[in-house]
């Protein structure tokens, strides 16, 4: 299922709305940053290689290959996800564990 | 029944005949610990088998008993644990050569809870390394699915279902970050229930995720299931999100609530590539039931939740991978080569990816609360698969991330988990090879009541729950 299609966000959109008012979240304001130099979206082998070293983590070439390829991919779903729904609401940093 | 057929009994019939001393604890526990020495081997359930203090205990109960104090259904019940959870002076290994020397100085809570029910302990199962699952090397042995031993029993709680299916426990605990208990529950043909988000305490159980693990029963019957739960629910001061919601009698309401459910079912999901067709034939046929079952059963959209995969890697991973830093660095080469790859992706995930699925956890949770506001349940598959051959779901190292696909097919386990809901798994049928199916059916917040009642509506009138796996030759 693609969120490409309007209609797709439109009912998404309603979804969230509806759930966020009823949970009493703040609709925070949507900020529209320069994406294209903040968020990582892709990374390639090199990058990895470079992000492990200063981590202190040893790669060898299968592990970074595949390590490139599964972070790609992860970050690919994610940006399918619109901007629009992802910054009206506030990140699950603290998790409620009660009733609703 | 004769004594070679304890092992296909129910936890609440081997209760009944416990409490009314018609059947012995030390003579079932012997049949069980004998059920184990022939046919773990095969199987690979066990990492650990405490035979001795499990007589120990059998013999306890029994003479308890005898006495005339029978502290409730699951008083002298022989169950195993996943080998992620505490237990004092014994091996708690997490499936991992990196804790192969880990023996806790104390029990986790949950063993302590199992002990006061009266439960015996038989010892401590097989899982994928650290529940992370997708482990290629299992160092403690191969689990395979009793109903076709070259099939994988699933992951992370892989032992856990293969030791219920195979008739060496009567019920066990698994683990549940993403799907652990309900993947292998579909595969191994078990009742598998991950809890709502701190309704069963985590003290004491090697984490995977802060935010997400969940300690569940898996069974043979949705009724052994609520037995098992009622047995370890409930506020612990020594979980940080334990919560103090009050523990409602799970077995009472499987039979409570006998008016139609409200259930939703979102098409979409069903039409999803990589469902297989065996699966979505059976789990459409649970839909049938329950309706026919008097369920109202509407259709919904869940498009956020479409892309819960990614969301749940870039969350529990994450988590994963804190924990597991300094190993990482030290003692890398201990990991199996999946394990480790995959903590070591999660590692380098950058901090703007983390906070975009943490927001997009935040829309999953807010989808599916949507949807279960007017409805007692969400139904999809627990699995979007049969059982795969051993040989493919390990693979070779370099086949491992199927990229999409493998973030496709966690759509169904990972909304729940990240919305912290409560989920059973339950046998829909069977493939035409003889591979078992489960349904899953999600509730909301502490509604486990609810989601056992479905469940258990669902399995009387399935009629599923009598089958068991054979025993391998």
């Amino acid at each position: 299922m693609s969120l490409g299609t309007a209609t797709a966000a439109i009912v998404a959109s309603s979804v969230v709305s509806r759930a966020a008012s009823r949970c009493g979240r703040v609709r925070i304001p949507a900020l529209k940053p320069d994406h294209g130099s903040a968020i990582v979206s892709e990374l390639s082998v090199e990058d990895v290689r470079k992000l492990a070293e200063t981590m202190g983590l040893e790669l060898d070439e299968s592990r970074a290959q595949t390590i490139a390829s599964r972070l790609s991919g992860i970050m690919e779903v994610l940006d399918e996800i619109p901007d629009d729904l992802l910054e009206s609401v506030e990140p699950a940093h603290r998790f409620d564990v009660g009733r609703e | 029944m004769s004594p070679q057929d304890l092992h296909l009994m129910t936890v609440a019939d081997l209760g009944a005949l416990i409490q009314s001393r018609q059947l012995s604890p030390a003579d079932l526990t012997r049949s069980y610990l004998e059920r184990i020495e022939r046919l773990n081997p095969t199987l690979g359930a066990y990492i650990t088998v405490m035979a001795e203090t499990a007589m120990a205990e059998a013999t306890a109960a029994e003479e308890e008993i005898a006495g005339g104090t029978y502290r409730g259904p699951m008083h002298g019940i022989p169950v195993a644990i996943k080998d992620i959870i505490y237990t004092e002076g014994v091996l708690t290994s997490a499936g991992s050569r990196v804790l192969a020397d880990h023996v806790p100085e104390y029990d986790s809570t949950i063993v302590e809870r199992l002990r006061s029910s009266g439960a015996v302990l038989l010892g401590k199962l097989n899982l994928s390394e650290f529940a992370v699952g997708g482990t290629i090397d299992h160092p403690y042995g191969t689990p395979r699915n009793p109903w076709n031993l070259e099939r994988s029993a699933g992951g992370s709680s892989s032992g856990s279902a293969v030791a219920v299916a195979g008739g060496l426990c009567a019920g066990s605990l698994g683990s549940d970050t993403g799907g652990s208990i309900r993947g292998p529950s579909a595969f191994c043909g078990t009742v598998g229930l991950r809890p709502t988000y701190g309704r069963v305490t985590r003290h004491g159980v090697v984490p995977m995720s802060w935010s997400l693990d969940t300690v569940g029963p898996m069974t043979r019957t949705v009724e052994d299931c609520a037995i098992m739960l009622q047995a370890i629910a409930g506020h612990d001061e020594r979980d940080s999100a334990s919560s103090s919601e009050p523990v409602p009698d799970y077995v009472d309401a499987l039979t409570e609530r006998t008016g139609p459910a409200r259930v939703a079912i979102p098409p979409d999901s069903l039409e999803y590539e990589g469902l297989d067709a065996e699966v979505r034939s059976a789990v459409m046929s649970a839909i049938d039931s329950l309706a026919e079952l008097g369920a109202d059963i509407d259709e919904v959209s869940l498009p956020i939740s479409a892309h819960s995969g990614a969301v749940f890697l870039a969350t529990a991973d994450v988590d994963a991978a804190t924990y597991h830093m300094e190993w990482l660095k030290t003692r890398g080469d201990l990991y199996d080569w999946s394990t480790r790859t995959r903590l070591e992706s999660a590692a380098l995930t950058p901090a703007t990816t983390y906070l975009r699925a943490q927001r997009a956890r935040t829309l999953v949770r807010n989808e599916l609360m949507s949807v279960l506001e007017d409805h007692d349940a969400i139904v999809l598959p627990a699995s979007p698969a049969l059982a795969p051959p051993i040989a493919q779901s390990t693979g070779s190292p370099g086949g491992y991330y199927q990229g999409r696909l493998d973030l496709g097919r966690r759509q169904y386990t990972s909304p729940a988990a990240l919305a912290g809901l409560p989920a059973i798994s339950v046998p829909c049928g069977f493939s035409d090879s003889g591979l078992p199916i489960g349904v899953q059916i999600i509730g909301r917040p502490f509604a486990e009541d609810v989601v056992l009642n479905i469940a258990y509506r669902y399995e009387q009138a399935a009629g599923l729950s009598d089958r068991r796996a054979p025993d391998p030759e």
